[in-house]
């Protein structure tokens, strides 16, 4: 096999045991602290991601993608439906785009 | 041989596990938007470091993770070694361990259900299970399936037609994933302390990223706010 093809295994195998380390991990009867921490992990986490992946290229962009954010957000909150708070989100941005503004 | 409770009620309640999958595949599709050019623009990537089409088609296959994929091509492209590859692969997905700790402790999976749901535990699947299929497998295993299948897809098509796609970052479509996580992010922050939670991992997340490399970024910010949080007395209400 080549030097690419052993490569890309070993990425395979480095992704595929940091994902099933944790559910390897006997955690049915955690309670206390220990749980309340695994019930944060995910609002932490996705609120981490946003940070990373939310800022533009420039000011001006960053601004129209929190705009974006804004919409998608508020949408969740009254339609509770993730596809259409998605969607409309990124046409808001889009269409800013569209317009030259962004 | 008597078996496991879990193992013997699934499968008698095959229809629930087939609504549940489905659901999970359907909850997926607004993502597809932002994992059709996403995958497609890995591709071309990939075939533009030197890779063939096979191998760019075969990290998708094994790896299937967008993040480190992107971030070993353009290693590959600037020369680096297979170490360096590995080493920033396990960065990159290093808070996929997160992942498996919160869903081993909210859903029922054993066996082999357990191994197989290691491949499809994503942010995107991991995110949309958090907020619509706790305590599903058949859920998350809908919801892995469905970005499996559209991710390897678009990849085959970059690949392919690497020298006619545009880059989605061009076109803006890469604000679908930090929109997705917000959208599954709001339902969740029901009271004060979660909402300090989020507020301190993202702006952690946001300064960490401009000094450490984004995956150790989001995973020392999100598991400092996490436990700092869990310490925090309650005020508002139980946690949920």
């Amino acid at each position: 096999m080549s030097e690419v093809a052993w490569t890309i295994l070993a990425m395979s195998g480095v992704t595929y045991a940091t994902r099933l380390w944790g559910l390897l991990l006997p955690g049915a009867r955690v309670r206390g602290y220990p749980r309340r921490v695994l019930d944060l992990v995910p609002v932490a986490v996705f609120a981490a991601l946003v940070a990373q992946g939310l800022p533009g290229a420039g000011p001006v962009d960053s601004a129209w993608r929190a705009v974006a954010a804004a919409v998608t957000i508020t949408l969740a909150v009254r339609t509770r439906s993730l596809g259409v708070a998605l969607l409309l989100g990124l046409a808001t941005y889009l269409a800013v785009r569209a317009a030259g503004i962004a | 041989m008597t078996r496991p409770a879990a193992d013997a009620a699934e499968p008698a309640r095959p229809e629930r596990a087939r609504g549940a999958f489905f659901e999970g595949f359907r909850a997926m599709l607004p993502l597809w938007v932002g994992v059709v050019p996403f995958g497609a623009a890995y591709a071309v990537t990939a075939r533009a470091a030197g890779l063939g089409v096979l191998e760019t088609q075969s990290m998708s296959l094994l790896v299937f993770a967008g993040g480190a994929q992107f971030a070993a091509v353009g290693l590959w492209a600037a020369g680096a070694g297979p170490a360096t590859l590995v080493s920033a692969t396990l960065l990159v997905n290093l808070r996929h361990v997160l992942y498996g700790v919160v869903v081993g402790t909210t859903t029922h999976l054993r066996g082999w259900r357990r191994w197989a749901a290691a491949h499809l535990l994503t942010d995107e699947a991991f995110g949309m299970h958090v907020a619509h299929g706790r305590g599903r497998p058949a859920f998350l295993f809908g919801a892995g399936t469905s970005l499996y299948l559209v991710w390897n897809l678009a990849t085959l098509v970059g690949a392919v037609l690497a020298r006619t796609l545009p880059d989605p970052r061009e076109i803006g479509l890469d604000l679908v994933f930090p929109l997705a996580f917000v959208a599954l992010l709001v339902p969740l922050l029901g009271d004060r302390r979660r909402v300090a939670v989020a507020m301190a991992a993202g702006f952690g997340a946001w300064w960490l990223g401009t000094v450490a490399a984004p995956g150790v970024a989001i995973v020392v910010a999100a598991a400092a706010a996490a436990l700092a949080g869990a310490a925090v007395p309650e005020r508002s209400g139980p946690v949920r």
